[in-house]
């Protein structure tokens, strides 16, 4: 009888210490972490300014979500380069896979920030960076610019607004893109309207989608034009029609009186066609399907990528153009893409800003900026690329650059960007009135924001 | 000759089943397989081309340009090699005591097990990963293979509906034998639950060859990556390369599809060994 | 005296092997699963905005939901797709096991070929599966549109995006037909031949002998198609690119979850949800069990 209580005794608090101990470890975690957010600050000092000496490099790990082959070389050569120009750091670079839609590696640097083994350096989606650095996940780099002779006015001003956060620099700008309108000029010699004159204000792209629209039975061929397909996000058009998405406060104005014409005007799409029907083109749901060179649109909004990836459709003859505006003038875009930031909790911060710099405006940009065919945020260098010289559609990209906006800096970026797309879908398919969810996107949001 | 009849019409109406609900699970796979083998212009005729203009073997080529498949190959082989072991030594221990044998906590701990399975991983991805990160794990292959070691709930579960489905009499007359308790389990019930282990190990083999987000946060060097990471360096932000990727994919799923193969035979057998139980 | 000494023995001898083999599962039900659990009941209740909890904040996050539109949109989504999904892969699945059971020339092709789509990789099948439901420009459509019927706009439509979703699930189905196939060996064969004997024909055998011995396999593939479900993740959000379109139709449950979590940085909001999400499956897998005790026979009984 003993033996068998003294078992079930020992057994019973064998698991009860085991669930305790855990739980206690469960709830001690956090505070142990933001000891370990302190530490390193001590020891990158140390390290930066004792490894050099005794001869061994600084070692820094630098994450790059880029899988294709053609920015992944450009991006390894530059490390290369960078790693034999500086004998005394040694980076090294490795590819970590996006999980899920290609947003970057977000996840996998979540839990690395919080496991307490972030990478030095990091190439990230820069419309994100205010959101990660009102969290406290990266580094101030304000003071290192500074110091390195890295100013604001090196890079387009969307650029450096997109990589600052309530005025203080958290990355460094890499690449970037923007919006414009693709044509194809087959299609418009074939309904009857002249290949060298794209529309300019929305009346015309209204006239023109209609002429260039085929139907075959209830199906149709050829759509002229879909507002939203690709890059024709809610930001694309708002600012065409010449609204803003926030105010001098910080505060968001998405159901800002033009933002609703742009929303109330897409609509008018939607209704014309089988909304339905054509959701299927809209890239976010087609599997990559590109319409426009598959011949199934015969304009589009896009960004500057496409000319490299059309180049494999010898028979696309298409033209670059303004993104149409109400008025025909006062064209305007909007930019995105890359940076380097780097994460809190590093070790080595100089030799990380070294690198970076290396990237963004030095060697390593030019490297990247001419092998993958791509802009650079550095406004110096694009006008020298040998690619844009002999690309006579970069010219559009260039005048447009100085005039494009920037996604609203906040630290509710991903959110306001989910509201709008959603507002948008949901007005489309005729759930609720333009205004009304615009209306109901602001107030959201800057609740959220704290206004 | 009228039950012949009767069987060869019996054999026809089966086989017309089985093709049409064969081209539902085969189509997807034969547009992997094609598209493959066609040009990035081409993956978006319309209407579909069936076959591609030209066989060509560029986005094969290309594969072993922007990875180097062999080295994530082996290491992907090597991760769901000691994955499978260890759910086959641990899983059918766990619910063989949970289905048959009886002890205080039993019930508690099939409850919990069920309990467990409900969790979503990204819930509990960064507790496990902050643990293992204090344990110096994180980098190398351990956080992948030991947990696999320590049972996986959804595995002791089926494998508890089978050894539950077991007659009695089995376990009485091999007590009556005077066989140990692990002897009754290893010689008695654990061949009986070949068909059962089979099928878990085919899972764990699939669920190790097809994770991403353990790799993906787990691994930190480029040398120990596996195919799945390898799968994502075809996609980039903007413009995803379709052939090289639908050729990626065909090549990750060969083995395991030829791997199946030869396990399915092995159920055949395990029918005919279940057949002497009775 | 003796005897009974000799019984309490083995009670007790039985008692120490039940914990002895059960011992590494519990070592990693407790590092794997309940601490990790226990670390996000904590996190629930704080306001976790960036990497690290900050401070208690109570039941916040879990009124936070409650009052917030999305949340209960992605509820029903969920429990629409599971109400859709569950009982078509019980019948289907169910169906597939017993003809792929039936001994024929070609079997192991056919099995093979059955199973086939789980081998692929996912990002591949959702891919491959837009394209084919494409309502302008895939095949499906296009074999629809020959033969004279009506495509459906699939993804297109908030009405079909759930059941195409469904479908796309269907046609994963391999692991579920495998459980079926394996219980399947476990049916003495006996049983068959008696019924034989009887006079049974192959619809009745199946009614009598295959279902009432396939229900332990049955409750199974139900509790595990309900956790699935529930926990549907990859299929609407590679397809969707994480938006959940149309018109929020395919905002799923555990989506939602991922991008509080990893995209609104909610991460007290996250755990809160996964909490809730474990209390529902919870229910739904207790009144399964429930029931189980009138229909599920285990022959060990």
């Amino acid at each position: 009888m003993l033996g068998k209580n003294t078992f079930r005794l020992a057994a019973l608090l064998l698991s009860m210490l085991l669930v305790l101990s855990t739980a206690l470890v469960g709830c001690g975690s956090p505070s142990k972490e933001q000891k370990t957010n302190e530490t390193p600050k001590q020891s990158d000092t140390d390290k930066t300014e004792s490894t050099p000496k005794q001869g061994k490099p600084v070692e820094i790990t630098y994450w790059f979500p880029h899988g294709n082959s053609r920015d992944k070389n450009a991006l390894e050569k530059a490390v290369d380069i960078f790693n034999k120009a500086n004998p005394d750091i040694k980076v090294t670079a490795e590819f970590v896979g996006a999980s899920g839609s290609g947003q970057g590696i977000t996840d996998k640097l979540t839990t690395a920030i919080n496991g307490g083994s972030p990478p030095d350096v990091v190439l990230f989606d820069r419309f994100m960076v205010s959101q990660w650095a009102s969290g406290g996940l990266f580094e101030d780099l304000t003071d290192l610019a500074q110091a390195n002779g890295v100013t604001k006015d090196m890079f387009y001003d969307f650029a450096i607004k997109e990589a600052s956060y309530k005025d203080r620099i958290y990355a460094m700008p890499f690449d970037t893109d923007c919006r414009v309108l693709y044509y194809n000029k087959k299609m418009f010699k074939e309904a009857g309207l002249d290949p060298e004159k794209p529309p300019l204000t929305i009346a015309e792209l209204d006239e023109y989608a209609e002429k260039l629209t085929k139907k075959e039975g209830n199906r149709y061929k050829v759509i002229g034009f879909i507002p939203w397909l690709s890059q024709g996000w809610l930001y694309t058009w708002g600012w065409a029609f010449g609204g803003q998405f926030q105010d001098q406060s910080g505060k968001i104005t998405a159901n800002h009186p033009d933002i609703v014409k742009a929303l109330e005007w897409e609509t008018t799409y939607a209704k014309k066609y089988d909304i339905e029907a054509i959701t299927n083109f809209s890239s976010a749901s087609g599997g990559d399907i590109n319409p426009f060179s598959a011949g199934m649109v015969a304009m589009m909004i896009s960004g500057p990528w496409e000319i490299a990836g059309f180049k494999e459709f010898k028979d696309l003859d298409y033209g670059v153009s303004y993104i149409p505006t109400p008025t025909g003038s006062n064209f305007n875009s909007w930019a995105g893409g890359w940076c380097y930031v780097i994460p809190k909790g590093t070790k080595n911060k100089e030799a990380s800003f070294k690198f970076a710099k290396f990237m963004s405006v030095e060697e390593g940009a030019r490297i990247y900026g001419e092998d993958t065919v791509h802009f650079m945020s550095y406004k110096d260098l694009n006008d020298k690329f040998t690619w844009v010289k002999n690309e006579p559609k970069a010219k559009i990209f260039l005048e447009l650059f100085p005039k494009s906006y920037c996604r609203p800096a906040i630290s509710k970026g991903q959110l306001l960007w989910d509201e709008l797309a959603t507002a948008t879908d949901n007005a489309l398919h005729g759930k609720g009135m333009p205004k009304e969810l615009l209306d109901k996107v602001t107030e959201k949001v800057n609740k959220e924001l704290g206004f | 000759m009228k039950k012949q009849l009767k069987g060869l019409v019996n054999s026809i109406s089966y086989h017309v089943v089985l093709i049409s609900i064969s081209i539902f699970f085969m189509l997807p796979f034969y547009i992997m397989v094609v598209t493959s083998f066609k040009t990035q212009a081409e993956c978006f005729v319309y209407p579909i081309k069936w076959l591609p203009d030209q066989w060509n073997l560029k986005a094969y080529y290309d594969i072993f340009k922007v990875i180097p498949f062999g080295k994530y190959f082996i290491n992907t082989v090597f991760i769901t090699g000691a994955n499978v072991i260890g759910v086959v030594l641990t899983c059918p221990l766990a619910a063989y005591s949970l289905a048959r044998l009886e002890w205080k906590g039993r019930d508690l701990l099939f409850f919990l097990t069920i309990a467990v399975m409900m969790i979503p991983y990204q819930v509990i991805m960064i507790p496990i990963f902050i643990l293992f990160s204090k344990l110096k794990l994180v980098g190398t292959y351990w956080p992948l293979i030991l947990p696999q070691y320590l049972g996986v709930p959804f595995f002791i579960f089926l494998l508890r509906q089978f050894f539950k489905g077991l007659p009695k009499d089995l376990e009485d007359a091999a007590r009556i034998d005077g066989c140990s308790e692990f002897s009754i389990y290893s010689k008695v019930f654990l061949p009986l639950c070949r068909p059962a282990i089979l099928t878990v190990a085919i899972f764990q083999l699939l669920n190790s060859w097809n994770d991403f987000t353990g790799p993906l946060i787990y691994l930190t060097k480029a040398k120990m990556y596996t195919l799945q990471i390898g799968l994502q360096q075809f996609k980039s932000v903007h413009i995803t390369n379709w052939p090289p990727m639908m050729a990626a994919s065909v090549l990750i799923s060969l083995p395991i599809i030829i791997l199946f193969f030869i396990a399915q035979k092995q159920f055949i057998e395990g029918v005919t060994f279940t057949g002497i139980k009775g | 005296m003796r005897q009974i000494r000799a019984g309490f023995f083995n009670k007790n001898k039985k008692e120490i092997t039940g914990w002895l083999f059960a011992f590494p599962w519990l070592a990693g039900l407790i590092t794997f699963y309940i601490y990790p659990l226990i670390s996000s009941i904590f996190y629930s209740f704080t306001a976790f905005k960036g990497i690290t909890p900050e401070k208690f904040n109570g039941i916040q996050n879990y009124i936070d939901l409650v009052h917030d539109g999305i949340f209960w949109i992605s509820l029903k989504n969920t429990f629409v797709y599971t109400v859709l999904v569950v009982p078509a892969s019980l019948i289907f699945g169910i169906l597939l096991a017993i003809i792929l059971n039936v001994k024929s020339e070609g079997q192991g092709i056919y099995r093979v070929i059955t199973f086939i789509p789980t081998l692929v990789p996912v990002v591949a099948v959702s891919i491959i599966w837009q394209w084919l439901l494409n309502s302008q420009f895939g095949l499906v459509n296009y074999i629809l549109y020959k033969i004279g019927l009506p495509g459906p706009p699939w993804f297109g439509s908030e009405l079909w995006a759930k059941p195409s979703v469904a479908l796309i699930s269907l046609w994963t189905i391999g692991t579920t037909v495998l459980i079926y196939l394996a219980g399947l060996q476990d049916i003495p064969k006996d049983y068959y031949e008696a019924a034989t004997i009887d006079g049974s024909s192959a619809f009745g055998k199946v009614i009598h002998i295959t279902l009432p011995l396939l229900t332990p396999v049955i409750f199974f593939n139900i509790i595990m198609g309900i956790i699935a479900a529930v926990q549907q993740f990859t299929l609407p959000f590679v397809i969707t690119n994480g938006q959940g379109i149309p018109a929020n139709s395919m905002m799923f449950y555990s989506m939602l979850l991922y991008k509080n979590a990893f995209q609104y940085f909610k991460m007290g909001a996250a755990n809160a949800m996964a909490w809730i999400m474990f209390v529902m499956i919870m229910i739904l897998t207790l009144i399964v069990q429930y029931t189980s005790k009138k229909w599920v026979h285990y022959m060990g009984e």
